[in-house]
């Protein structure tokens, strides 16, 4: 039997497909060939391996937060609809906004000829440039902001300082952290109550930074201290405090950032 | 095949009933974050990754051809999001450890743990193709018509690729030193 063919019938017979008449020809090889039998034992202790490895359960927030989002953009859609839908029936009502909002188009696409011809007015010095990824609105300066928390965590060669910082709905969470080459720094905050607005690095570094749903990683790549400012905006009154999470190499630290002052007295 | 259940749902879904796709994230969200745990190895980053699957699945749902099963369409978004971000990370780690340390404990059965540790690194060895034919098959439970479905392969070259897979992975564990019983 050829080797191809061989190895289709092992692998039928313990995916449960084989027929009665191939497993009476798989087990005739088996007996006349010893190397068979070993491949058989080795592809045997695979699916068992694999079949014995465990189901791991899904975070249990999971669920809560995607329908939280789904909610979210639901509650969008419905305010642009309606937002449109003003507009249009003002267009249906009076034609002449037809003509008001040519000629707005028209010379807002002036203004942008001019500034590509002068040049970018956004590229003159003076203007911030820190490198940082995130969305480009121009974050308020963190001296203007009160801090409201801050747990500082160390271990091993490392020390992480997390702070939030407040003023208004503007939230900012500084995260200062220096720590061995794989520590994983991750800032999980609540979607439905926060959004980001941007997310700025102090120096530029090698670290992996990852920005997800309601939540920031960094791992570390590098020696040295590094500076993440989350900017975050308040989207309603309520909100839960920011989890922080270090994985190091002494283990897994936790901690939580207020997100609100606390009361005076209290 | 179209199941009538779930059927219903989507189509309570389409009308705007949230509660439906809630029903439909129960149904899926253990073997979707599995499938991508698997695949990516990293818990954190399989929980963004099922979170966005399902998004993307609500956003795009009129476009789902109903003659299709529904699993088959969420478990392609899943792949493919997955090997988006294993194409995105710029290294893939062998072996998360916050699914080493959050399923330790004083009464873990070590040597289970050490099982599942070694599974999952012997995974995270193989290329992404090898290694979303094994999770389909070993951890979502599909049939290779199913897969098949899934991955827009030919039926064969699901089985022959699974088969590989599986040789590899004997490799692996052989290479390693890993007892598998």
């Amino acid at each position: 039997m050829k080797d191809k063919e061989l190895q289709r019938l092992m692998n039928d017979q313990l995916d449960g497909l084989a027929t009665p008449e191939e497993s009476e020809r798989l087990r005739r090889e088996l007996a006349a060939d010893e190397g068979a039998r070993l491949e058989y034992r080795n592809l045997g202790a695979v699916f068992d391996a694999l079949n014995r490895a465990e189901v791991v359960e899904p975070p249990p927030d999971l669920k809560q937060n995607v329908m939280r989002a789904i909610h979210h953009r639901a509650e969008k859609v419905l305010v642009r609809k309606s937002w449109r839908e003003t507009v249009g029936a003002a267009f249906r009502k009076r034609p002449a906004f037809r003509y008001a909002y040519s000629f707005a188009a028209g010379a807002a696409l002036g203004v942008l000829t001019f500034a590509l011809l002068t040049g970018n007015p956004l590229t003159r010095s003076g203007i911030e440039s820190d490198p940082f990824t995130g969305t480009m609105l121009p974050p308020p300066g963190v001296d203007q902001l009160r801090r409201i928390d801050s747990s500082e965590f160390t271990f091993q060669d490392g020390r992480v300082l997390a702070e939030m910082l407040a003023g208004g709905d503007r939230l900012v969470a500084r995260i200062t952290a220096r720590g061995p080459k794989g520590t994983e720094v991750a800032v999980s905050f609540d979607p439905g109550s926060l959004n980001v607005a941007a997310l700025r690095q102090r120096p530029a570094s090698a670290n992996d930074v990852t920005l997800g749903f309601g939540r920031l990683s960094v791992r570390m790549q590098q020696q040295g201290e590094s500076q993440y400012l989350l900017y975050l905006a308040r989207r309603g009154p309520a909100g839960s405090p920011l989890r922080i999470a270090i994985h190091s190499p002494d283990g897994l630290v936790q901690g939580e950032l207020e997100i609100r002052a606390p009361r005076p007295g209290s | 095949m179209v199941d009538h259940d779930e059927d219903g749902l989507l189509e309570r879904c389409l009308e705007g009933d949230g509660g439906a796709f809630g029903q439909l994230v129960d149904r899926y969200q253990r073997v979707l974050f599995n499938v991508s745990l698997r695949m990516v190895g990293n818990r954190e980053d399989a929980r963004d990754i099922t979170q966005t699957v399902f998004l993307k699945a609500y956003e795009n749902l009129d476009k789902f051809d109903r003659r299709h099963r529904f699993f088959s369409w969420v478990y392609r978004i899943m792949i493919n999001e997955s090997l988006n971000h294993l194409s995105r990370a710029r290294r893939m780690e062998p072996l998360d450890e916050t699914m080493a340390s959050e399923e330790g404990g004083p009464d873990e059965d070590c040597a289970r743990r050490r099982l599942h540790d070694s599974v999952q690194s012997a995974l995270m060895e193989l290329s992404p193709d090898y290694r979303q034919v094994i999770i389909l098959r070993h951890f979502a439970q599909l049939s290779y018509q199913e897969m098949s479905g899934v991955l827009e392969l030919p039926e064969k070259t699901v089985k022959s690729r699974l088969h590989t897979a599986r040789q590899l992975l004997g490799g692996i564990f052989s290479k390693s030193g890993i007892a598998l019983s």
